[in-house]
């Protein structure tokens, strides 16, 4: 292997600093990490999945089996990386992966000496059910098996680098840079359609790329390039792969911005996730080489003689001096020839035994020994192939006379070409066989919006490839309604031998006997050999698609890139079949991996989610508030003074509120506009208790159900004015409710003339609780806070100072208490206003946690008693539901199931002792055993100021009956067992005195 | 005389961000002259037109075209529903024909503008924002970062993002987070 003298597509003037295992390699740009570890004579890049056989470089492109590493250092790093499409830069760090201690002396390589007990399905064969009830067993060793398995090692560390998302549509979405897409993207910018065109390289090109420098093509793409660049509807994205197709025209697409860079640019980011939506699209994604099957053939020094010859003219390597070269089909004549011309020695084993004249005089007239009806039966050496041993094969590919071995540093082999069909058929269905170009391509159906064009649809010839991509282009651009004239194709170049012409279906060489020389492997990512095939089909794993899973082969990366043809020709051979009677498999998205980066964009930390803010929020966070989450929004938790804990702080502020006075944001709650002359009415439907009567001015507590009988929400609505009520609903389920309403209205309720809309980023809330929250309220107002002019449940509108603003008297905590409604804009200004006349009055603000100690002490429900599971009964609101109406859920809360009087209902817990009980206990009969799942459940818990005790609300069976029973509360998860005794769950002030006072 | 306090009050700091440079994306925020919703049923338009005259609008409008006069700009956002933004208290048309809702503190407007500004947008929505589909004058409704917004194109690169007042400081951090490679200056006023 040497790096030639002149030629290829690199730049001399730019060598770049690249390095593997720490041995720096001859770099320059315009290399890829592969073709730079060839030019240093790297024949060993990494071990093999399984077998942790040594492996090389074997292509030159996406379908890379073995030359896979990690990739850069530190958070950067990054496993399974392709060498063959990782594009070299100046700082290139890599390293091998999957081999320990070193990549020449890997332990793991004794798999190799077992690997006759290590086929297809030795795990499970192995591990599972050898002993009686050996699950345990299994999933000790699956620890182990576990460990063995994967490739790369991924870094645990944080990922520095930015990644984005972007939406594009276009009327042509063009797949693939070669001819054929340059030539679909030239027709359809000229017609003037808006083309997106994506190649998976860094240059345009495609095959031609491959081709000598100074070869006619260059010229041609030279032009091409040109006029696509001169039209400005035509958009070309480089670096970026066409991973997944998927209905409607969307497209999805990985651009790679910086990883050709050691680190992005300031501020700029890595990889972006393209969704391209697009009227129509053509596929031009070419064809990729397979390989044939013998002993050996997956030896570092076996390489795709496409691989070799784009090495060769692209990046001026020569990959071997002493080359054999093995094909089935014409176009490793022109790789052969071309080899020889940069001074290789070359000796081609063609297993056709006529070969077209005019191949043949291609390697002939540039001196390569053509050995016609012959195959490379072995290939010879381990960690570098030395030689191989060749033989004169009959038509089904088995030695058919003596074999002799000729020395070689380098095997390259052509087993034929497989249409790239992957998007073609993630959209539709399983492509078809083409018998005579020997491979899988796709249907064109003329009402699909993915046609494929050029070799990608196995065109035989230039021509064909440049006229397919030129009239799929004008096709797509018609269909999206541009009618300018697109003038002719480019014309066609002369270019070397196709595939489809004269090929042989024999893709294997064996011995006379139909036995193989030695492990010979059919997909090399997975280390599956032909043997396995084999073992599936004498298994009785016959379909490709038990083949498939039993096997792996064609799986995870390769997705059938190198190994399904190869595969199914077994199987077919095996089942005396047919290859299309066989089938093959479905392509599934991502064509080549897609990092999660991309995929996850700026979607990730505090943008995992959107977070939703109080418009106080900010006085929370200058005030010293540790903040919780609730949903998607931040409340203030505690506002701890000194070293205060959670436990302290809570106590203190519940406690505070009971003999002064304390306010809460409550700007979470969800807050709905009612509105229309049947608001009443809808409330009447969607509440279980009458609206009809509500006056203005007035507020009720309501509670809903959902369909099947189950209570859904609850909350406190007033009536604003004639055709306006204010409905409020907890925090977590205003979504929930609002989109209840609409949905109703929009369907069921179509006959009644309401709106509902949410006002809850409107309004900022505001909870002020306590015996002197009157005089609080009163000394920053104009209204009368009088108890005769503004009892409980009633509502009055009021000035804090300029500002306009709604009092609603009601009680959360069970303490006179007010909730002032304020225009968001006011909200922090009117909260400051009071806290600031509040000092007067010992007033405290006071947090999430405090507010439960306070609702668990009055004995209100909340989320932990209304989760989806419980019904009013259950919740002690039966006498709310009104008999002399219907309401969602009046039917189905009637049922059996719903009425058993040996429900669970809610009760109050006091705990004895000096813990708290945990949510969640079960609870058990005081002298009953604490198994199964009880009597009841404990709910929401608190430490009660108030009663200077640990209190709970739980719901136990026939709970109501049960006051003054003393209860086990046994938590499973802890293993803590505690003793309560059940009470009333309205704890504190259960006449209402305080809060009606 | 208590002053409205923006939900991006924190984030209106001017400012260049992301890579030196002319900046692709600028970034600011203004205060609603007032908005309000109208909302009707089935004889949306006719009980609308007296607030729909008050404005000088002459019809609810498409939902694709904004209509703007001199005193409102006014969204068509449901077959139904008119969201306009005026200084004017429209609080006295409301009936039991013509619900009509205060939301002016309900929204924040935010200000992008910039070369790259429809760049920008591309990664927050799925909807087509080429200048020959998102044209000036038009306006979606649509979601950012799954929190509903309604984009007002109001020039060829400027665009007024009418966003959730208690959402309004995780937009625009999305938004900031999306516009840093592009360069990006901040106004703390429009």
């Amino acid at each position: 292997m040497r790096r030639l003298n002149a030629g290829g597509r690199i730049d001399r003037t730019k060598p770049l600093s690249v390095t593997f295992e720490g041995r720096a390699l001859p770099a320059y740009q315009g290399d890829t990490l592969a073709s730079a570890m060839l030019a240093g004579s790297v024949s060993l890049a990494g071990r093999s999945f399984k077998y942790h056989r040594p492996r090389g470089v074997f292509s030159a492109g996406v379908e890379e089996p073995g030359a896979l590493v990690h990739l850069r250092e530190g958070d950067r790093h990054e496993p399974n990386v392709r060498a063959t499409t990782t594009e070299a830069f100046d700082g290139l760090v890599s390293t091998a992966q999957n081999a320990w201690p070193s990549l020449t002396a890997d332990i793991g390589a004794m798999n190799n000496i077992l690997s006759p007990v290590l086929s297809a399905g030795f795990y499970y064969k192995t591990f599972i059910g050898p002993f009686r009830n050996s699950t345990r067993f299994w999933m000790m060793c699956e620890a182990f098996i576990r460990k063995a398995a994967g490739m790369g090692r991924a870094t645990t560390l944080e990922d520095p680098d930015r990644y984005e998302k972007r939406n594009a549509f276009c009327d042509v979405l063009v797949i693939g840079g070669g001819a054929a897409g340059l030539s679909a993207a030239l027709a359809a910018g000229r017609a003037g359609a808006q083309v997106i065109l994506v190649e998976q390289d860094f240059e345009l090109g495609g095959a031609i790329l491959s081709d000598p420098v100074g070869a006619p093509g260059d010229a041609w793409l030279s032009r091409v390039k040109e006029e696509l660049a001169s039209l400005p509807n035509v958009r070309i994205l480089l670096r970026t792969t066409a991973f997944g197709a998927y209905d409607g025209g969307t497209y999805g697409l990985v651009e790679r911005v910086s990883d050709h860079l050691k680190t992005p640019q300031s501020g700029q980011i890595r990889q972006r996730y393209w969704l391209v939506h697009a009227g129509r699209a053509v596929l031009a994604t070419g064809a990729l080489e397979r390989p044939l099957v013998f002993a050996g053939n997956d030896r570092p020094g076996v390489m795709l003689a496409g691989a070799v010859r784009t090495y060769l003219n692209r990046f001026a390597v020569l990959a071997g001096q002493n080359v054999l070269l093995a094909t089935n089909n014409d176009t490793a004549y022109s790789t052969a020839a071309e080899l020889s011309r940069a001074g290789a020695f070359v000796t081609l084993a063609d297993l056709r035994a006529d070969p077209p004249d005019d191949a043949l005089a291609i390697a002939k007239d540039a001196g390569v020994t053509v050995l016609t009806g012959h195959g490379v039966l072995k290939a010879i050496g381990r960690k570098r192939v030395t030689s191989a041993v060749i033989t004169p094969v009959d038509e089904r590919g088995r030695a058919a006379g003596s074999t002799r071995k000729v020395p070689a540093d380098l095997i390259a082999m052509s087993g034929g070409w497989s249409p790239v069909v992957h998007l073609w058929s993630q959209l539709y269905r399983k492509p078809q066989y083409d018998a005579h170009a020997v491979c899988f391509v796709p249907c064109q159906e003329s009402e699909h919006h993915l046609q494929p064009a050029g070799t990608a649809f196995a065109a035989a010839t230039l021509d064909e490839v440049i006229a397919q991509g030129f009239n799929r282009g004008i096709e797509a651009a018609r269909a999206s309604g541009s009618t300018g004239e697109a003038g002719d194709p480019p014309p066609p170049f002369e270019a070397g031998p196709f595939w489809q012409k004269n090929q042989s279906p024999v893709w294997a060489t064996r011995k006379a006997d139909g036995s193989l020389a030695g492990k010979a492997f059919v997909d090399f990512q997975h280390d599956v050999q032909l043997s396995d095939i084999d073992q599936a089909h004498l298994e009785g794993y016959v379909s490709v698609e038990h083949l498939k899973r039993y096997t792996t082969t064609g799986m995870a990366t390769d997705q059938g890139k190198l190994s399904n043809v190869n595969a199914l020709a077994r199987m077919a051979e095996l089942r005396g079949l047919s290859i299309p009677d066989v089938g093959t498999t479905t392509f599934r998205p991502p064509y080549t991996p897609v990092s999660i980066g991309a995929i996850v964009g700026h979607e990730h930390g505090r943008h995992f989610r959107p977070t939703r803010l109080s418009p106080i929020h900010h006085w929370h966070m200058d005030n010293g508030a540790r903040m919780t989450e609730a949903g998607a929004w931040m409340r203030p938790w505690f506002y701890p003074q000194a070293d205060e804990d959670l436990q302290a702080a809570y106590i203190r502020e519940a406690a505070h509120v009971r003999q002064n006075v304390g306010m809460i944001d409550v700007s979470t709650l969800g807050k709905i506009a009612v509105q229309g002359p049947d608001a009443a009415e809808f409330l009447n439907r969607v509440y279980v208790n009458g609206w009809k009567t509500l006056a203005i001015g007035r507020l009720r507590y309501g509670a809903m159900l959902r369909e099947d009988g189950f209570v859904m929400d609850d909350g406190a609505t007033a009536r604003l004015g004639e055709w306006d009520y204010f409905m409020s609903t907890t925090t977590a389920n205003a979504a929930k409710v609002l989109a209840f309403s609409e949905h109703l209205l929009q369907t069921a309720w179509k006959d009644l003339k309401v709106h509902v809309t949410s006002v809850t980023d409107q309004w900022a809330a505001i909870a002020l609780a306590g015996p002197s929250s009157r005089a609080l309220l009163n000394s920053v107002t104009d209204a009368d806070l009088s108890r005769e002019a503004l009892p409980n449940n009633h509502v009055t509108r009021a000035h804090i100072g300029d500002v306009a603003v709604r009092v609603h008297r009601m009680s959360y905590s069970g303490e006179l208490a007010y909730e002032i409604y304020i225009p968001a804009g006011y909200g922090q200004h009117v909260w400051e206003t009071l806290h600031a006349a509040g000092q007067a009055h010992n007033l405290k603000p006071y947090g999430t946690e405090a507010m439960g100690a306070l609702r668990i002490e009055k004995g209100h429900v909340a989320g932990p008693e209304i989760e989806g599971r419980t019904t009013l009964k259950d919740l002690g609101l039966e006498g709310l539901a009104s008999s002399k109406k219907p309401f969602v859920g009046s039917v189905l809360r009637k049922r059996p199931v719903l009425t058993d009087p040996d429900r669970p209902t809610l009760i109050g817990l006091e705990i004895e002792g000096d813990g708290g009980a945990k949510p969640g206990s079960l609870l058990f009969q005081a002298k009953a055993e604490a198994k199964g799942h009880g009597e009841g459940w404990v709910s929401s818990t608190t430490y009660s100021p108030a009663l200077g005790k640990n209190i709970a609300l739980a719901f136990l069976k026939n709970g109501k009956a049960r006051l003054g029973e003393t209860v086990r509360v046994v938590n499973f998860v802890g293993g803590e067992t505690l003793s309560a005794r059940v009470v009333s769950h309205h704890f504190f002030d259960p006449e209402g005195e305080r809060q009606n006072g | 005389m208590a002053e409205v306090l923006s939900a991006l009050s924190k984030k209106l700091v001017s400012g260049h961000y992301g890579p030196a440079g002319d900046a692709g994306i600028r970034l600011s925020g203004r205060r609603l002259r007032g908005l309000w919703q109208l909302a009707g049923w089935a004889n949306f338009e006719t009980a609308a037109a007296s607030a729909l005259e008050a404005l000088g609008l002459s019809t609810i409008g498409t939902f694709q075209s904004a209509q703007a006069t001199q005193i409102a700009c006014a969204w068509r956002i449901a077959p139904d529903k008119l969201l306009v933004e005026s200084a004017h208290d429209l609080g006295a048309f409301n009936s039991q024909d013509l619900a009509v809702l205060n939301l002016s503190h309900a929204r924040e407007a935010i200000i992008l503008s910039g070369p790259a500004a429809r760049d920008l947008l591309s990664q927050l929505i799925a909807i087509d924002v080429s200048p020959a589909a998102f044209r000036r004058g038009a306006f979606l409704q649509t979601g950012i970062h799954h929190v509903g917004v309604l984009i007002h194109c109001v020039e060829e690169t400027d665009f007024e993002i009418l966003v959730p007042t208690t959402w309004a400081e995780s937009g625009w951090e999305v938004l900031l987070e999306n516009a840093l490679p592009f360069g990006l200056e901040v106004h703390s006023n429009a």
